[in-house]
């Protein structure tokens, strides 16, 4: 059976074990039965999600005025209040890979978001490096961690048809901020039906053990056969295609993984599919961020990367109003600022709607408990930033970046930690000098809080252990 | 990549006090004329080109090429696992879209160029999803099923056999030895051992085709992998570039059976080929992947402009402005007219609603019929047409930005980058009274950094005022008259309004050169490499430009001397050491 076909079907709310195969025939249970009671490896399960939003942010409405936990909420995160004590707002770090070669930051800083690493700049060709949430997927597989899906990318908008997409950049810089390797982005899921079904593929609740066992014996023959062969065409092949059919069988062994594998049992409530049809862009995006909620929740996958659009992202807000009228230009449009008040009125109105549905996401997470007192916020680290720090000036520098998680304790959130000079005064308006500490010293940090240590990223140097 | 006369370079700026070391501009640096313009096109000896752009000076250098370049294995791009599909199964859907396959990443303005095609575990579950539907559709269909399997499963696994003996070859596009298609039946034994029937087998057998790479990709193999030494194309390879390159799809069973005689690369073989495939409805594929790409007609479909300013705009006239658009790339493109037409054509395909749009007479039906544009002055060609005019603008207003670039990227291949970070592009609100947007832009031509690069632009985009934002036809814009006069940047030929700038271009020599590189970068599906005096690629691209422009710009012309070409016709290995 198809996922489109099992899409369309009624659900009803049976407990799903994070194993895709193993589908238990428990009795219909209201609410989710906490973990703890069914499935204990969950309690420890630590996740990683990698937040992406596009064209910078608005500064001076981001940047605290103090550093330590005492700071003033900024504006564009006043929605963040409540959940003070669980994230911390870190300024001035600096992400120098990700400048482009003259133009296309938006393009290299996307690319180079959780890589650190300077792509190549070409449009017919791509080679950047490994990004932070697959050194952690790898790395979970190496530590014995094995969840059906090793990562999940998800987004909002696959990308368009046609056109350049920024400056000399191939479009795959644009759209990925997930790289498998130098040469393999992982695209993303932006349908939330389809979402759902990566989730729960292989779960099939009206199979009897024996049904599901021969499923698995036929898929995992179909799936030999089609690597059978491959030595003698790999023998064939040149460097580069030898790289294209790499990636393919990485794929092959991940789809086996996803028919196959039991995972660590998780339990969650499958609940009802999202709707087939996307409705409006705040719709689609809610319905993205519970998904990734349902999936940690599920154990489906450990780790995650979620872009809010692509490279230089022409969203428009016109649901939002700015000096008192709805915003209708597009928000890349926007971002190129220059200091024209109405525009900066409009980047803060989107940046603050932006840190609503970061909010919404956080506090769906801390309301997912996971027993001995904790909850999935607890247990995760949760990295947002953007391609750039100030859309007009598209500075790699001062990047702005939000911590949210404890990463199982290893994380000391509720600060405002500062890299570079000091704040000189108590004002948003202050510009400090950014560090040259890198992005990548605080990702390393968010893979060390899952138990990845000791692998390279792009130009980090070391954790940072003020977080 | 493309002709480039123009490239960002890093200039001292002496005595700007912007605070900024080192600003990037456009150039115009073109082969060493300067002042020549964009005139980069084929000379007449048939030795210009490529030659001379983009650093690739092989004039004068006593140097023979020898190197074809190496086409990056090619995975099947959106379109063509669709067509494939449609070829081979008998698929009437679009499982791409069905079964939500990631957006194929682009590079030199194609979705077909094979490195940056990538494939990851998403791929991997959508077609494993899309193969076993498909699969399971085809065989309840018997008209599909046909195509399948043409004896009775049920009999014994030698049917099985039979089947996937001949389905298969077609699936991997070449021959397939017995030793592959017992490793397939090892399967159906499998399902009849486990006591299901030998169609569950067998269904099971075909998803381990179509999830084969043999299938996702387009292999094409050398003798010795690290070898440098050019060879010809294997037939069957050869059958697939060209069915990939017409029709975005498979090759058919004439194809096959030329490359089983092999007797594909002979010359009469090929032009005979080529003619049937272009008489072929499948041909239909280069209007939409690759006219749609090059001209962005594909964008049309998305295009949404403000319709509180524009009340006229809907889904019916946008509907109207890409099949416009295709039909007069398909009528240039396949019955023989000279290319140029597609920017001066004195006809256009219309339906009443398009008609009443342009002020035109109604025709009279909702399909676009064509219509003759001599009693209008208005529309000419390409870029009259209100579908290319509304994705190079913003949904509100005109870009003259957006609109010059266009013609400078697509039909002259002048690359134009971004603006440089550093620069505000936001322009102030001007309170000195009413202006037009060219009044506005001004500014762009006030300072060194700007004018670089909208020198070239702009001007073209001015001349096209005339039209707003959907392609409506206008002689004021803000209330005060269009000034559409100009001069085209690159050659200093003046024009007053669209009508005559689109002429100028159409017979610049870099059109026909600039159309030549489109299709000759789709046919490869890789990028160009103009600046090694080894390369094939100068040279190629060059012959199979004076081919076209000696034919008069007949398109079917230009197919032919792409297809011709020893780039496409021959591969190497990469090399050794790493």
């Amino acid at each position: 059976m198809n996922n489109q076909q099992r899409a369309r079907h009624p659900f009803s709310r049976r407990l799903f074990l994070g194993g895709g195969a193993v589908a238990i025939g428990l009795p219909f249970l209201e609410s989710v039965m906490p973990p703890a009671a069914l499935a204990a490896s969950s309690t420890s399960a630590k996740r990683l999600l990698y937040f992406w939003i596009p064209n910078g942010v608005w500064m001076d409405s981001f940047r605290p005025d103090l550093v330590g936990p005492n700071y003033k909420m900024p504006p564009v995160l006043a929605a963040l209040e409540p959940l003070r004590a669980d994230f911390s707002i870190v300024t001035g770090l600096n992400n120098k890979p990700a400048a482009p070669d003259q133009a296309g930051d938006h393009a290299s800083g996307t690319c180079g978001f959780i890589t650190c690493t300077h792509a190549l700049k070409s449009d017919s060709m791509v080679r950047l490096g490994t990004s932070a949430d697959q050194i952690a997927a790898k790395g979970l597989v190496k530590n014995g961690i094995k969840t059906r899906l090793p990562s999940m990318q998800l987004g909002i908008d696959g990308g368009g048809t046609a056109g350049g997409c920024d400056s000399g950049y191939s479009c795959a810089y644009s759209r990925n901020v997930s790289w498998a390797d130098a040469t393999t982005p992982l695209p993303k899921i932006t349908d939330p039906l389809q979402a759902f079904n990566q989730i729960f593929m292989g779960y099939d609740e009206s199979a009897s053990a024996a049904e599901i066992a021969k499923r698995q014996a036929y898929d995992k023959s179909v799936l030999d056969s089609v690597t059978a062969g491959i030595g003698s065409l790999n023998a064939k092949l040149g460097k580069t295609d030898q790289i294209k059919l790499d990636q393919y069988l990485s794929g092959v062994r991940s789809l086996e993984l996803q028919l196959t594998e039991s995972g660590s049992g998780a339990s969650c409530s499958k609940g009802a599919p999202p709707p087939a049809k996307v409705v409006d862009y705040p719709s689609h995006v809610k319905s993205m961020l519970d998904l990734m909620v349902l999936a940690f929740q599920c154990d489906a996958t450990r780790v995650m990367t979620f872009m809010l659009g692509n490279a230089g992202s022409n969203q428009t807000y016109p649901f939002l109003m700015a000096e008192g009228k709805p915003i209708i230009r597009a928000h890349h449009e926007i971002s190129h600022h220059g200091g024209n008040a109405t525009a900066i009125a409009q980047l803060i109105a989107i940046n603050t709607w932006t840190f609503e549905q970061i909010s919404y996401l956080l506090t769906k997470m801390k309301a997912v408990a996971e027993g001995n007192g904790q909850d999935m916020l607890t247990n995760s680290s949760v990295f947002v930033s953007s391609d750039v720090s100030d859309g007009n000036m598209h500075n790699h520098s001062d990047m702005p970046v939000l911590l949210a998680g404890h990463g199982g304790g290893a994380l000391h959130p509720g600060q405002h930690i500062r890299y570079g000079s000091a704040i000189s005064a108590p004002s948003w308006k202050s510009k400090p000098a950014a560090s040259d500490v890198p992005v990548a010293n605080l990702l390393l940090t968010t893979l060390a809080t899952v138990g990845v240590t000791g692998e390279p990223l792009g130009d980090g140097s070391g954790v940072l252990t003020e977080l | 990549m493309s002709l480039s006369i123009v490239s960002w370079t890093k200039t001292e700026l002496l005595g700007v006090a912007l605070g900024v070391a080192a600003l990037t501009g456009c150039t115009a640096a073109v082969g060493g004329q300067p002042g020549q313009g964009t005139s980069v096109g084929p000379a007449s000896s048939g030795s210009g080109g490529a030659s001379g752009s983009n650093g690739g000076s092989v004039g004068g250098a006593a140097v023979t090429a020898t190197d074809p370049g190496r086409v990056t294995m090619h995975r099947l791009n959106l379109a063509e696992y669709d067509n494939t599909m449609r070829d081979l199964l008998g698929t009437k859907t679009h499982p791409s879209v069905d079964f939500k396959f990631p957006v194929d990443d682009r590079g030199s303005d194609f979705d077909n160029t094979s490195d940056v095609l990538s494939v990851s575990p998403l791929h991997l579950s959508s077609y494993n999803a899309a193969a076993s539907a498909l699969i399971a559709a085809a065989l309840a269909s018997p008209a599909q099923r046909a195509l399948l399997v043409s004896c009775d499963l049920s009999t014994g696994a030698e049917c099985a056999r039979t089947a996937l003996a001949a389905f298969v070859p077609r699936a991997w596009r070449r021959e397939v030895s017995t030793a592959e298609i017992d490793q397939l039946m090892s399967i159906v034994a499998l399902a009849t051992s486990k006591g299901d029937q030998a169609e569950v087998g067998f269904a099971l057998a075909l998803r381990a085709v179509l999830l084969s790479s043999y299938f996702v990709f387009r292999p094409e193999v050398d003798p010795s992998p690290a070898s440098l030494t050019p060879h010809a194309l294997g037939e069957y390879e050869l059958a697939s570039r060209l069915s990939y390159f017409l029709w975005s799809s498979m090759p058919d069973a004439p194809l096959f059976a030329a490359a089983k005689a092999g007797t594909l690369h002979e010359p009469a073989q090929l032009a005979a080929q080529i003619s049937r495939m272009l008489a072929d409805p499948k041909a239909q594929a280069l209007v939409e992947n690759f006219a749609g790409q090059w001209l962005l007609t594909r964008l049309i479909d998305d295009a949404q402009p403000d319709t509180t300013l524009f009340p006229g705009f809907d889904v019916k006239l946008r509907d109207a402005f890409k099949a416009e658009s295709e039909m007069l790339f398909h009528e240039v493109a396949f019955n023989g007219l000279p290319a140029d037409q597609l920017l001066t054509a004195n006809f256009t395909f219309a339906n009443d609603r398009l008609a009443k749009f342009y002020g035109l007479p109604p025709v009279g039906s909702d399909e676009l019929k064509r219509v003759d544009l001599s009693g209008n002055s208005q529309r000419r060609g390409l870029l009259t047409q209100g579908g290319i005019l509304t994705v190079n603008a913003h949904g509100d207003r005109t870009s003259p930005v957006k609109r010059g670039k266009f013609v400078l990227n697509a039909l002259l291949c002048t690359d134009i980058p971004p603006p440089p970070p550093t620069v505000n592009t936001t322009i102030a609100p001007d309170s000195s009274g009413q202006k037009t947007l060219r009044q506005v832009l001004s500014v762009h031509l006030t300072g060194p950094v700007c004018s670089s690069c909208h020198s070239l632009m702009d001007p073209i985009g001015f001349g096209m005022e005339n039209y707003d934002a959907i392609g409506a036809y206008r002689t004021t814009d803000n209330q005060l008259p269009v000034d559409a006069t100009g001069t085209l940047p690159t050659t200093g030929q003046a024009f007053n309004g669209l009508v005559e700038l689109t002429q100028l271009i159409a017979k610049n020599p870099a059109f026909p050169s600039c159309v030549a590189s489109k299709l000759y970068t789709y046919a490869l599906g890789r990028g160009l490499v103009l600046n090694d005096p080894k390369h094939l690629d100068p040279s190629a691209l060059s012959a199979a430009a004076s081919r076209f422009s000696g034919s008069g710009l007949k398109f079917q012309e230009l197919v032919a001397g792409v297809v011709n070409s020893p780039t496409f016709l021959n591969r190497r290995g990469e090399g050794g050491g790493s």
